[in-house]
């Protein structure tokens, strides 16, 4: 278990991570937020990048290794894939004996081990990210953090970059920060909502889900105005030449006049959390 | 880790080659100079000449390499775990590694280059220190700078501060002065922002003083020390996050940028108003351009007990005692305004003393009339081209870096501006202390103490020994070479032979040598005459005061003429004078000189008119050679003896 006890950061005078606790487990989280929630921040300090300015880290990760990918990653372009990776494995103080299995370990689980030998100038964008992956995986850490992952990628690196996930699952603490919801919903089973700088709940996906129950309905655009405010339009679509809106309610309502409720879903729940309806009620 | 940046440096083909090139140019250049000949002490001047063109290089290479990770987006995986600027450090050590080998070959090339063509062995010993401050720590500054700009912040902000640093520290921004005084100080403001960015060698076009180091006063050490521990404070803000220790590293180097501001005796040939020309800048705006040398006293200083420390600049303390004829009560004195004197307390009893300093003159109002007043005096300055500070001292016997009885003019103007090297004090009784050995016209009677009696005191340290000679006092050891026509043992026998054979040559052509003979020699590196008129030799009771190579007929009789100011004017208005003292070979032949001589008047435009000429030229097809150059000598001399140039050519028609 990794756990962190009162985390805070100050820049300047600006507060941005506000006295945070949190404990996780071997699970893949989801941190999920707003631009400017502190996500990266967070994410960093627990990476040992930034430092924080109060509260603590369990031990466990201040002495095991970090598997790290931000946001913005790439390679030294004069060097070859395994080349890069051992940069990495010596970073990690890997072995220099257990060099070559770690390396290949992690390449064949982000199926790269067919170019370990090409320069790193000819990868693809999403092999990059790949190649990210796996040297955040070197040296079997104990947490891998890993900041907006899929930003930039594909549909078809995307899917490569979630299987390769969805196969890390319960082997280690995975800690995802992201804001497109397709991620969430495929790979984690936590949630965690940041918004400027405080955890607004940390909740099973499915149970983040099920707390907008009641709450979310699909009306025709014509008839927003009816509702009970106040609600939150979440988005306009067109189905059989009518245009609808989806709409959360900030009251539990369970009948709306024109309106059909819906089975809450993970992004209902998420926004449920960061409008502050809970704590409307 | 290690082991892994050498590989990645060798994959990068750009600072490879870069680095090849480099090695390869300048030790090829090198290896040509010492082939060529040159010295030690030459070579090691031209390196730091050219510091600047490798700093940058190091700068640029290194940028590329350090900056690597951030380039390519691999820093923040890099530095996860608290592994703050891993990548850079290793990177840095990787580029350091590489110029402490650059170095230490440059070091050995040196030291083969003194082996095999110094005249001593000198240079092994003296080059260590110079070499540091000028070519390795001004290189690892720039590293240093760029390294912690690299690890530091974004490279947005990294070019803008590397591109200000290296336009700050280059020949360009040292090149941008005022030669004249500008109506706003602006140029001040200038030179004080700058200042810290002087840690290369400076004004490197000009040939170096052998006499002075390249430039290692105490205040540009500062400067380098202040770099070098700011940055490692930087370094411990920002990358290291130990922000407690940075601050007081910061300030600590803040402390040593503060005592570099302080006043300093620094030699530094540029052409700005306040710089070396700012005596002669001085004089033009006066209305005293050529003057007698010195006015009437009333009283002479009949004894000097000073004690000199030369360390940032020239601090005097001492004794001296007044004789004056009759009872006074103003006694009016010459020390440079660059001195500036704090205190001076009157010994004699019943006596008080006021005093005030009015630019160079200094003047002592004393409570009651005496005919003898013993004073203690001390006072504290630097003059910008008579250096004197803890590394060097050129402080000649005619300058008023002492006080001198009367009013006196520091600059004369000659043909061209020069110092006035004519200034003399009554014999007095002398004695110096120094804080670190001198060559004086002095006797040395215990360490660094001098004694005597003389008519001046000089003063010149640095890089300069004493012989073993009795008429050559000190040599160079710098400006001596390997071969047999520029050793030690050919450098006396050839000042020596010049000194006897000027002589000589000035008796047969009827001068007055009886003031020169028997005297001992000292010597000064040219930069003492550097850029001025006159000041390459000077003759004094005891000894004669010159620049090696300056002792010769021509350079005495120049220094006799312009002692003459009275009828400096005649002589400038004469067609025949100066043609014949600036121009004459004395070494040659009387038919030679004349012949010289008779082609310098043919190109001046004067005042002879086409007959005078012709008068003149046949004078020289027909008279005796040698009586006419003893005439034109006797003329040039004494020209009040002729009421102009016709009435000199009338009298050598005369002649037989």
């Amino acid at each position: 278990m990794i756990e962190i006890i009162g985390l805070r950061k100050k820049y300047g005078k600006r507060e941005v991570i506000k006295s945070i606790n949190l404990k996780l487990e071997v699970d893949t989280y989801g941190l999920v937020g707003p631009n400017g929630a502190g996500k990266t921040t967070l994410i960093r300090m627990l990476g040992g990048i930034i430092p924080s300015n109060g509260g603590k880290i369990t031990n466990s990760v201040a002495s095991g290794i970090i598997g790290y990918l931000p946001q913005k990653f790439g390679c030294f372009p004069e060097l070859t894939l395994y080349e890069q990776m051992e940069y990495f494995a010596c970073l990690k103080n890997v072995p220099v004996s257990k060099h070559q299995e770690e390396i290949m370990k992690v390449l064949k689980i982000v199926n790269m081990e067919d170019r370990k030998n090409e320069k790193c100038r000819k990868l693809s964008g999403g092999m990059v990210r790949r190649a990210g992956i796996a040297q955040a995986l070197l040296g079997e850490p104990v947490i891998l953090l890993l900041d907006e992952p899929t930003v930039g990628l594909d549909p078809e690196e995307r899917n490569n970059f979630n299987n390769i996930i969805r196969r890390l699952e319960g082997k280690t603490t995975i800690l995802l920060s992201t804001h497109l919801i397709e991620d969430i919903k495929y790979l984690c089973q936590k949630l965690i909502v940041m918004e400027e700088g405080e955890i607004l709940t940390v909740q099973d996906a499915q149970e983040i889900a099920k707390a907008a129950n009641g709450r979310v309905f699909q009306i025709e655009e014509s008839k927003i105005e009816q509702l009970p405010e106040p609600y939150y339009v979440e988005r306009y679509f067109t189905e059989r030449d009518k245009k609808y809106a989806r709409v959360l309610l900030f009251g539990e309502n369970s009948d709306i006049a024109g309106g059909q409720q819906c089975e809450p879903d993970i992004e209902d729940g998420y926004l449920y959390f960061l409008k502050g309806i809970n704590h409307h009620e | 880790m290690k082991g892994f940046i050498w590989r990645q440096f060798i994959k990068l083909k750009v600072c490879v080659i870069g680095f090849i090139l480099f090695y390869a140019v300048t030790y090829g250049f090198l290896i040509l100079f010492i082939h060529a000949g040159m010295s030690g002490f030459e070579l090691l001047q031209m390196i730091a000449r050219f510091n600047y063109y490798a700093c940058f290089f190091l700068v640029c290479v290194s940028y590329y390499y350090i900056s690597g990770a951030d380039r390519n987006a691999v820093r923040e995986a890099s530095e996860v775990g608290g592994h703050r600027a891993v990548y850079e450090k290793s990177a840095f050590t990787c580029v350091f590694v590489q110029t402490l080998i650059w170095n230490l070959g440059m070091c050995i090339l040196l030291v083969i280059c003194c082996l095999k063509n110094d005249g001593t062995n000198y240079f092994l010993t003296w080059f260590p220190e110079n070499y540091l401050y000028n070519i390795f720590i001004p290189q690892m500054i720039c590293l240093l700078f760029t390294f912690v700009v690299c690890a530091s912040w974004s490279s947005q902000i990294w070019f803008f501060l590397e591109f200000l640093f290296l336009f700050l520290i280059s020949p360009l921004s040292e090149n941008i002065i005022w030669s004249e005084k500008p109506v706003i100080p602006i140029d001040i403001v200038w030179q004080k922002l700058t200042w810290p960015f002087r840690i290369l060698y400076q004004n490197g076009e000009w040939s170096p003083d052998y006499q002075n180091d390249l430039q290692l006063e105490p205040v540009r050490i500062y400067v380098l020390l202040f770099w070098l521990i700011f940055l490692i404070g930087i370094a411990l803000i920002h990358i290291w996050k130990k922000k407690k220790t940075g601050r007081v590293v910061a300030a600590a180097a803040i402390l040593f940028l503060l005592f570099s501001y302080q006043p300093a005796s620094l030699y530094r040939l540029n052409s700005s108003w306040n710089g070396q020309n700012i005596d002669r800048i001085e004089l033009n705006q006066s209305s005293e351009i050529a003057v007698s040398s010195q006015r009437e006293a009333g009283f002479t200083i009949t004894d000097y007990d000073l004690e000199l420390s030369m360390k940032s600049e020239l601090e005097v303390k001492g004794r001296l005692i007044l004789q004056s004829q009759l009872q006074s009560q103003q006694f009016c004195m010459t020390l440079y305004r660059g001195y500036s004197v704090k205190k001076i307390e009157s010994e004699t009893e019943g006596v008080t003393v006021t005093f005030e300093q009015q630019k160079d003159n200094l003047i002592l109002n004393t409570s009651k009339p005496v005919q003898q007043l013993t004073v203690l005096i001390q006072y504290k300055g630097h003059h910008n081209k008579f250096y004197s500070n803890v590394r060097a001292a050129m402080l000649p016997g005619w300058f008023p870096w002492y006080p001198m009885a009367g009013q006196r003019q520091i600059m004369l103007k000659y043909q061209i501006y020069g110092y006035n090297c004519y200034n003399r004090i009554e014999p007095a009784h002398i004695r110096i202390k120094t804080n670190y050995p001198v060559i004086t016209n002095l006797s040395e009677k215990e360490i660094n103490c001098y004694e005597g009696e003389s008519d001046s005191i000089t003063v010149l340290g640095g890089n300069i020994k004493r012989t073993e000679d009795e008429r050559i006092i000190n040599y160079f050891p710098l400006n001596l070479y390997s071969d047999s026509e520029n050793n030690y043992d050919a450098f006396l026998a050839r000042e020596k032979q010049a000194y006897t054979k000027a002589l000589d040559v000035l008796k047969r052509y009827g001068v007055d040598t009886s003031g020169l003979e028997q005297k001992k020699i000292l010597f000064a590196s040219e930069d003492m005459g550097r850029n001025f008129e006159n000041n390459e030799v000077a003759v004094f009771d005891q000894y004669i005061l010159a620049t090696p190579l300056y002792i010769n007929a021509n350079r005495l009789f120049c220094n006799m003429i312009w002692k003459d100011m009275e009828n400096q004017k005649k002589r400038e208005a004469s067609d025949l004078i100066l043609p014949f003292v600036f121009n004459a070979f004395w070494e040659e032949e009387p038919e030679e000189m004349l012949a010289e001589w008779s082609n310098s008047v043919a190109r001046r435009e004067g005042n002879l008119t086409v007959e005078d000429r012709e008068r003149f030229y046949k004078l020289i097809r027909e008279k005796n050679s040698e009586r006419l150059v003893r005439e034109i000598v006797e003329y040039s001399l004494n020209p009040e003896n002729f009421v102009d140039d016709k009435a000199f050519l009338t009298a050598m028609e005369a002649i037989e």
